[in-house]
């Protein structure tokens, strides 16, 4: 598996947490309601919108369920199946909430962590509701027959456009923002061209810069759908859009640490190559036992130095996160690029170096499946290429989750957010000015429980196969971590908490692989350990997350 | 002169003791009332009963010739909610019995859940009803009373610790559009023009408190005479026609506390009507059109602030002698 897989399984991963973590913030996080049970959403979401596009249940076979619309038109469809499952959660939650929500907090934990429970056994032990202890299968996520895409075809066009389209919209709203604080690069002409010319005049005709991002988008795809379709010109296409994704994740990179000076530098530099350092001895010693020792010892004298580093020098720990963020982009950096090709190096074949660097350059395409286009490139040689599904679920994941991000922060970012921020703070007061807090509870369970729900089918597409496990209450306490860590009540701080899991997840599944087959599987579980020692030392260090309470401009703009 | 807040015979226990103990007094529309008693003597149970905050064991409040309990019953939001859930709820039993327990298709399916639901909303409306006819019951749902007009301040601080001086100021004022979810949503603008208002707004009473150069201040770092400020204001920015201050000005210095006292007057000539519970003998002599005197529960003494002063009753249980 290329690199870019990797990244790309996380990104899916990441943003079912977020809209998962984003529903427990506005219980908990905005209201102060402390739901343990914000799993039991996520499951009923995930089997609701599984059983209304599985086909009807064949009482021959060995499975049970009931529903299967799958076979009739429009109910039988994702976008159906979402949509019921996340109404049919938030009334779900609306109605766990009424009998509980008078409860102290503690107790309100305890009585829905019970209730989640409640459903996790249901779906368990009923056999006829949804095929019992075991897994429900047979169904496949949406489009996926489209996929690998024929570039000949419309519908091979159109799929791939979907893709261009949501990343072309992102990148070129991501390079809209930095566009204005850096005058150092040429971001403005790279942004004109990007627009297609529409650049910073069409602002004020469309709206926003959201609004301009999303007719680049457009052109884009359209630009790239009749390139599929005319010439079959995958690789070209993939090769730019990837490219222009590299340039602003880079800008952005650079934009972040703009302001830091040599010493800075050179100290994140170095805590990413020590950490680099440290891990040398899996991959490099025969003896397990040696390298496992020589890489703690390694990690323990790291964090010391770094302890060390903040306790006693002042302008140390007053960019201590800085210092860590750096070198994990540093790590990250060397991880992604330099790593793949240390093979092909050592064997000295450079059409083998160029070959992979490539293949991880251009990220948007999967090569060298037997399905796939031929190409033949100059000192590479002979690459297939495709499209791969799951940059197009990439792109379906991304979408959902900046949409539901935007409408909640909509939601909150407002007199209504003020009302659910004063209920976590004392609720007399709230009562004492005429408003009452019962009601808004109720709203903010519906809310939330419902982003439970659509979390819950992403993850039923994404995993294309469901047990009662998917509702086991370590969820609630993973999105529970993930919104402590970001921030509570911050809905920026829950994404970057989701990426920062999965990304320490993803890591030491990496890791994991150095070891024999044998002490994996104890080697993942004992991470569960890791990170509860990592949420303790957070919570301790940083009360309020990451990125702490966010600073309310009390509803709307201050102008 | 009309009697805005009728108080009679009101009772509240405490296990043993009797904090309030068949008060009865009323309040003039457009005064200042001061309510005065030694420590204990019941006030601020007085206070959370007619605010709202507790049930009386007895007695009757009339807020503008209307009983309290009365006022309080539950808002159109509630019965929808409970109404909602009670028909959703029977809707389903009745669905699932009427394709699984009766063995109907669909269309009787669908038949039964109409009719759980229907019986669901019914029941729901049936005991509200039978709540409601129930002799001598009581509620607890203040905000109806501050929907109403009828407001207090907590005599103990409460404010929102974690928001900011404005954002406290700014969640007082009633019926904001933005407080309705689909409008956050679909009535963005009417949502943002109302706001730059509210902010306007808090941002005048804010530089009338003085506290207009802690706004930004997380209202936890507020000094204890600040927060009684916040505490006022807040009540203030709900421009209701019945205020009742708990010790306002406990704390507060003394040039702030007669500006608070002019704007208080200035207040009652507009025809707002206060009631206050204040220790300070100046300041609540001076302020007030009546004074109510209580002492173990029961109103000892009603009447002008001179007649008050030479009462020998209230020179023993509180005044005491110079
Ligand atoms: N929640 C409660 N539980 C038990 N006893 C209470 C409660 N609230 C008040 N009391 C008792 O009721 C009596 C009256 O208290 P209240 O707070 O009304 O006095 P007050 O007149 O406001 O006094 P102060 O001037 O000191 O504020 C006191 O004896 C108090 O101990
Ligand atoms: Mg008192």
């Amino acid at each position: 598996m290329a690199v870019s897989d990797v990244v790309v399984s996380f990104a899916l991963l990441v943003a079912i947490y977020g809209v998962l973590s984003l529903g427990l913030n506005v219980k908990f996080g905005h209201t102060g309601l402390l739901d343990f049970g914000h799993v039991g959403f996520f499951l009923v979401g995930a089997y609701t919108s599984a059983l209304f596009v599985l086909p009807p249940d064949d009482p021959a076979d060995f499975t049970n369920y009931v529903i299967g619309f799958g076979e009739i038109p429009l109910v039988g469809t994702w976008a159906f199946g979402i949509i019921v499952a996340t109404i049919l959660t938030g009334v779900i939650g609306g109605l766990v909430a009424l009998p509980t929500i008078r409860l102290r907090e503690d107790y309100l934990a305890i009585t829905l962590l019970g209730i989640s429970v409640i459903f996790q056994r249901v779906v368990q032990s009923e056999s006829w509701l949804a095929n019992g202890p075991d897994a429900l299968r047979g169904y496949s996520p949406p489009f996926q027959g489209l996929f690998p895409i024929e570039p000949g075809t419309l519908v091979g066009a159109v799929a791939f456009s979907v893709v261009v389209f949501v990343v072309w919209a992102v990148a070129t709203a991501a390079l809209s923002l930095q566009r204005e604080n850096d005058s150092r690069l040429p971001l403005d002409r790279i942004y004109a061209v990007t627009t297609f010319g529409l650049g910073t005049r069409a602002a004020g005709v469309l709206g926003s810069r959201f609004a301009v991002a999303g007719v680049a988008g457009l052109i884009a795809a359209v630009i790239s759908a009749a390139l599929l379709l005319a010439a079959s010109l995958v690789l070209l296409v993939g090769a730019l859009v990837s490219v222009y994704g590299w340039l602003v994740v880079l800008v952005a990179i650079g934009q972040h640490y703009a302001d830091l000076d040599r010493r800075e530098l050179a100290l994140g530099v170095g805590f990413g190559t020590g950490l680099l350092v440290a891990l040398l001895p899996l991959p490099i010693a025969d003896r397990i036992s040696v390298s496992i020792v020589g890489t703690l010892a390694l990690l323990g004298a790291l964090v010391y130095a770094y302890y060390h580093a903040i306790t006693s020098y002042e302008w140390v720990a007053d960019v201590k996160l800085t210092v860590v963020g750096l070198g994990a982009v540093w790590f990250v950096g060397i991880w992604y690029v330099l790593l793949p090709i240390l093979g092909p190096l050592g064997s000295g074949s450079l059409s083998g170096v160029l070959g992979t660097l490539f293949r991880n350059v251009v990220w948007f395409l999967q090569f060298g499946s037997s399905a796939g286009i031929g190409y033949s490139i100059a000192v590479i040689g002979d690459v297939t290429v495709q499209l791969d599904y799951s940059r197009f679920q990439l792109a379906l994941f991304l979408l959902s989750l900046g949409a539901l991000y935007t409408v909640l922060e909509a939601a909150v970012q407002s007199p209504f957010g003020r009302v659910l921020r004063a209920i976590r703070n004392d609720e007399a007061v709230v009562k004492s000015l005429g408003k009452d807090p019962f009601v808004y509870k109720v709203q903010s369970m519906v809310i939330g429980s419902a982003l439970g729900g659509f979390a819950g089918a992403m993850w039923a597409m994404y995993s294309q196969g469901l047990t009662f496990r998917t509702g086991a209450p370590e969820t609630t306490f993973i999105a529970l971590l993930i919104v402590f860590v970001g921030g509570v009540g911050n809905n920026k701080g829950v994404l970057l908490g989701a990426v920062l899991y999965w990304g320490f997840q993803q890591a030491t599944t990496q890791l994991a692989g150095f070891f024999p087959p044998a002490l994996r599987v104890n080697v993942l579980a004992f991470r569960l350990v890791v990170v509860g020692v990592l949420f303790l030392i957070v919570l301790y260090y940083m009360p309020d997350g990451l990125l702490g309470r966010e600073e309310y401009s009390s509803g709307v703009g201050d102008s | 002169m009309t009697t805005v807040l009728e108080v009679e015979g009101l009772e509240k226990h405490y296990g043993g003791i009797t904090a309030v103990d068949g008060a009865t007094f009323g309040i003039e529309e457009g005064s200042i009332t001061g309510l005065i008693g030694p420590n204990g003597a019941g006030k601020t149970t007085t206070f959370n009963l007619i605010s709202g905050f507790e049930e009386p064991d007895g007695g009757t409040v009339r807020f503008r010739g209307e009983d309290l309990q009365d006022l309080m019953e539950p808002s159109r939001d509630e019965r929808v909610i409970w109404g909602g859930a009670s028909a959703i709820t029977a809707g389903t039993i009745g669905g699932i019995a009427g394709v699984a327990g009766l063995g109907l298709g669909t269309v009787g399916g669908l038949g039964t859940l109409a009719v759980g639901a229907g019986l669901g909303a019914g029941f729901y409306a049936g005991q509200e009803r039978v709540r409601q006819a129930r002799e001598g019951h009581t509620n607890s749902r203040p905000y109806m009373l501050a929907r109403e007009g009828l407001v207090r301040t907590f005599q103990i601080t409460r404010e929102l610790t974690e928001m900011t001086v404005l954002e406290n100021l700014m969640l007082a004022p009633q019926g904001q559009a933005g407080e309705n979810l689909a409008n956050t949503w679909l009535r963005r603008d009417l949502m943002e023009r109302e706001e730059a208002e509210v902010r306007e707004q808090a941002r005048e009473m804010l530089e009338l408190l003085e506290l207009d150069h802690v706004s930004d201040e997380r209202a936890g770092n507020l000094s204890g005479g600040q927060r009684k400020l916040l505490e006022l204001g807040r009540v203030l920015m709900i421009e209701p026609e019945v205020i009742l201050l708990d010790e306002p000005v406990a704390g507060v210095n003394p040039s702030l506390t007669r500006k608070l006292m002019d704007r208080i007057e200035t207040l009652r000539d507009e025809g707002y009507t206060f009631c206050i519970v204040e220790h300070d003998m100046e300041v609540i002599m001076n302020l007030s059109d009546t004074i109510i005197v209580m002492s173990e529960g029961d109103v000892l003494v009603e009447g002008e602030p001179e007649a008050i002063q030479e009462d020998e009753a209230v020179i023993d249980a509180y005044l005491g002698v110079d």
